[in-house]
Formats: C-alpha cells, structure tokens, sequence
C-alpha cells in the first residue's frame, strides 16, 4: 500500500520534532522494503527497465532476465567432430558395462541458473564410426546420452530420456547380434547385403536427434552429449545443440 | 505520477501546516501509482519476477517416459503411444488460452525393435503401395463448451527400410527370398516440432491435451516404441 503520514500538520500548532521524526521514519520504512505491487501504476514498465540481456562470444551462450539460451549449428566439417581412441583391451570393447564415456566439446554448456528453471535442449548429429580391429561379429552398439554435472566433484547423472544408439561397421558375417542392441529389427540383416555393402554402412550411419525436458533447482550445472564407445576409434558431432532456460 | 518535491526554508522563516505536509502529502499520493519516473533503468532482473501462481514469461508442459518398455503397434489407423500401458504419451494443458498466443510443441523418441515383413515403396495398389512407411503425429483435445475436439498440429512419416522407389522392392521375413531390400532401421531416434497459434478469441476455447499417436501403413509390420517425450511451450504475455 502507499506510503501514509502518520501526522498531519495544522496552522498555529507548536511544531513538535517527535511528528516530523514520526512522518520521516514512517517514509523511510516504505521505501526500505514497504513498497508492494498494488503501488505500481499500470504500463509501469518500458523496455529500457529490463535488464539488458548479455552475449558471452566465448562461450555463444545469451542470458536475459527471463531466461538463457545457447547453442550451436555447425557444418559436417571434419574439425567440428569429437574424436576418440580407446584405451582399454580390445577384448573389453565388448563388454557392455564399459564405462567409457567421451564429450562431446560442442555440446558442452556450462548453465548458472539463478532460479529453479525448466531447461529444454535439443541436439542433432551423428556418430559415423570408423572400423574396429576387433573381428566383431555383430553390431556394436555405442550408447549415447546426455549428461551432466551439478557440482564439478558430482559423478554424471545421464538423461535416460536421451539414450540413443549408433552401430559401428563391424564385419557382418552372422544374422545375429553380438551386442545388445540389434539395429537391423527382429530378424538381424537382410540376407542379401553382403558384409561390406554400402547399403549397410548406410544403414549404420543415422542421424540422431532428441530434445530433453529437464527441471532442475537453482545451481550451476555442466552438460554434454556423451558416447560410450564400443569401437576402437570413432568420431561424433553437433550439427545442432541448443539449450533453452525457462525460469519457472 | 509525480516526482516529490520538498520546501526550502530561510532561517526565521515561519511554515505553514501546507508546507510542513506537502512532502509527505506528496509522497502519499506518488506512492499510490509509482511510476517510470521513480525507477531506474535495468532494475528488472529474475529476481524481482514473480513465479506464482505460473511463469511470467513462458510456461512448459511436458510429458516424459525415459524407460525401456517397448510400445507396440501394427495399427494403420493412429493410436496413442503408451509404453507402460498404463501412462499414455500426453501432455494435459487444461487452460483457455489468450487470443493470439503461440505455441512450440517439440517431441522426440526411439524407435526400437521394428519388424517389417513387407516394405514395398511404391504408389501402386496393393499387394504392393506404400508399405515402407509408419507415421507420427501430435493431436490437440479441445473444447468450445459443446464436448472434445481434435485438431492434428501435424504428421512426420518415417521409413522401416533404407530402400525408396520399385514397384517390386521389399524385404521380408516369411514371405520367400528377399531382393532388393533396403536396411532395416531398427533403434532409431525420431523428433519433430510445431508451432501453431491461437486464433480464436481469448477464453473462447479450452486446451485439453496433446498426445503422440503412431500407426504405419502396412498391418504386417510391427513398430515399436520406447523412450518418448513431448514439451509445450505456451508463450504468455
């Protein structure tokens, strides 16, 4: 409510300090913290009250006082992939427990989110694989997702709503899977692709896309599209990755 | 609103009660209606944005299932996604939205385990036709005070195979030697979006829902489904 005065003067009244001091500190307690919504006019605002939004070019990542958004879009050059080589036994690139998982760099933002917020973030890319000297015999299935880090020392909770596959081009010489996921349906390869077919490596290599819907309470969190790779050397990228904050 | 204004005084000067109260009286009545004149630039940040009773700015809805639970379906007329059989994919809105809002409703999932006895990819009638192909599409419930409505907001048609074109091109399980058959495009992520907005006049209508449905062209093949979500965006003003 509006500021009110305590005493009100009157003509021929001996002006006594105690009024004064009552109507002062009565003022004061409304400007520190006494003012409510019912006080503001309407069409109160005009843009230049707003807090300027902010462009960080290190990092392209845009922050207003509604919310941040961020992301990337970039072509199929080489440079824009992230790269990786295992470092474990080739025996073991079979086990599908590996915990083994690569960034990817582009998609790597580090969101501070003042308030508990909704964050939407949507990606697109591909994982081309390159060959495995591991003579598979099935299809291996890298398993990608999202993750991220509340606190630097915080372990990766992965967003299940993410999971996606890509298959390495492995020497296709049986019908059935060696890995768990079988990416050629209930009946393993059509019979007439031989192993090396281009049909097949085509099949292989897809586009994977997904948006993931996350509400998280106020913090700083570091995300990033993680692969765990079952292939020896492969590659992945972000032809496109946005992060949206909704401040909820 | 005003701009409060304070006396000067001389010494020995006598004020009236005019005086002595106009400051305070002004302050009263600018207090009533602060205005741009009595705030600086920039003062708005997330802090001073009020989060009840909804977002101010933007408001999301969304449906998530993030399990492994494979929905299944060989219907060639579209049903509801359900990978549990109990928790269909919908998103419930249940507000009148304003004139001229607009939304973003983005949706994306994994197809799994497919089985595509006959994918022939071709206009021509059957036993061949456009067997290759399953499709999704988002579907807004509504009301305009007389009983549920459907609006479709869109379809996006996939394919089981990597195989296009031939009136004699399928690949099959059952049905004798396969020939030029295309791959199978088994656990494979799917994702879309739309925007559409409301034209109709503000609390005229009622936004019920919107679910993610599925079907596919051939009744002989099976597609399945597992992780799935659906995020609605409704920009407030």
């Amino acid at each position: 409510m509006p500021y009110v005065k305590p005493n009100t003067f009157a003509d021929g009244q001996t002006l006594d300090a105690s009024d004064i001091k009552g109507n002062d500190e009565a003022l004061k307690d409304y400007a520190n913290e006494g003012i409510d919504r019912g006080d503001f006019d309407n069409n109160l605002m005009g843009t230049e009250e707003i807090q300027l939004g902010d462009y960080q070019p290190i990092t392209n990542e845009y922050t207003f006082a509604t919310g941040i958004a961020t992301g990337l879009s970039v072509g199929r050059q080489e440079t824009d992939r992230s790269y990786w080589t295992n470092t474990v036994k080739k025996q073991r690139l079979q086990d599908n427990t590996l915990k083994v998982w690569q960034s990817n760099y582009h998609t790597s933002p580090t969101l501070i989110l003042e308030e508990g917020a909704d964050v939407l973030i949507t990606y697109g890319g591909s994982v081309p694989s390159f060959a495995n000297e591991v003579s598979a015999t099935g299809f291996w299935d890298s398993q990608i997702k999202l993750g991220y880090r509340k606190n630097s020392s915080d372990l990766l909770t992965f967003v299940e709503q993410t999971r996606s596959y890509a298959f390495e081009e492995a020497l296709m010489t049986s019908a059935g899977p060696s890995g768990v996921k079988n990416p050629f349906g209930l009946t393993g390869k059509p019979s007439s692709a031989g192993d090396e077919s281009p049909e097949i490596k085509f099949g292989l290599r897809r586009w994977i896309g997904w948006t993931a819907i996350l509400t998280l309470p106020a913090g700083t969190y570091k995300f990033s599209y993680y692969i765990n790779p079952k292939t020896e050397e492969g590659a992945f990228t972000a032809r496109t990755f946005k992060a949206e904050v909704f401040y909820n | 609103m005003a701009i409060v204004k304070n006396n000067f005084f001389e010494d020995g000067d006598v004020p009236t009660a005019a005086e002595l109260n106009q400051p305070y009286d002004d302050a009263a009545t600018a207090t009533a209606t602060l205005g741009q004149e009595n705030v600086a630039d920039n003062w708005i940040t997330i802090k001073h944005i009020d989060t009840t009773p909804v977002g101010v700015f933007n408001k999301l809805f969304s449906f998530v299932y993030s399990g492994t639970s494979e929905f299944s379906t060989n219907s060639t007329s579209y049903v509801t996604i359900d990978s549990t059989g109990a928790n269909p994919s919908e998103v419930i809105l249940g507000y009148q939205p304003e004139q001229q809002e607009v939304y973003r409703v983005e949706c994306s999932g994994l197809v799994t385990n497919i089985n595509a006895e006959q994918t022939y990819d071709s206009t021509a009638g059957p036993p061949n036709g456009d067997r290759n192909y399953y499709a999704f599409r988002l579907l807004l419930t509504y009301d305009d005070g007389a009983g549920p409505l459907t609006l479709n907001l869109g379809e996006w048609g996939y394919s089981f195979t990597t195989m296009a074109g031939g009136t004699s091109r399928y690949w099959t399980s059952s049905n004798g030697l396969p020939k030029e058959t295309g791959v199978p495009l088994g656990f494979q992520t799917f994702q879309f979006s739309k925007v559409f907005k409301h034209n109709g006049a503000t609390g005229s209508r009622t936004f019920t829902k919107i679910e993610l449905q599925s079907k596919v062209n051939y009744n002989g093949n099976t597609l399945k489904v597992s992780r799935n979500n659906i995020v609605v965006v409704r920009a407030t003003r």
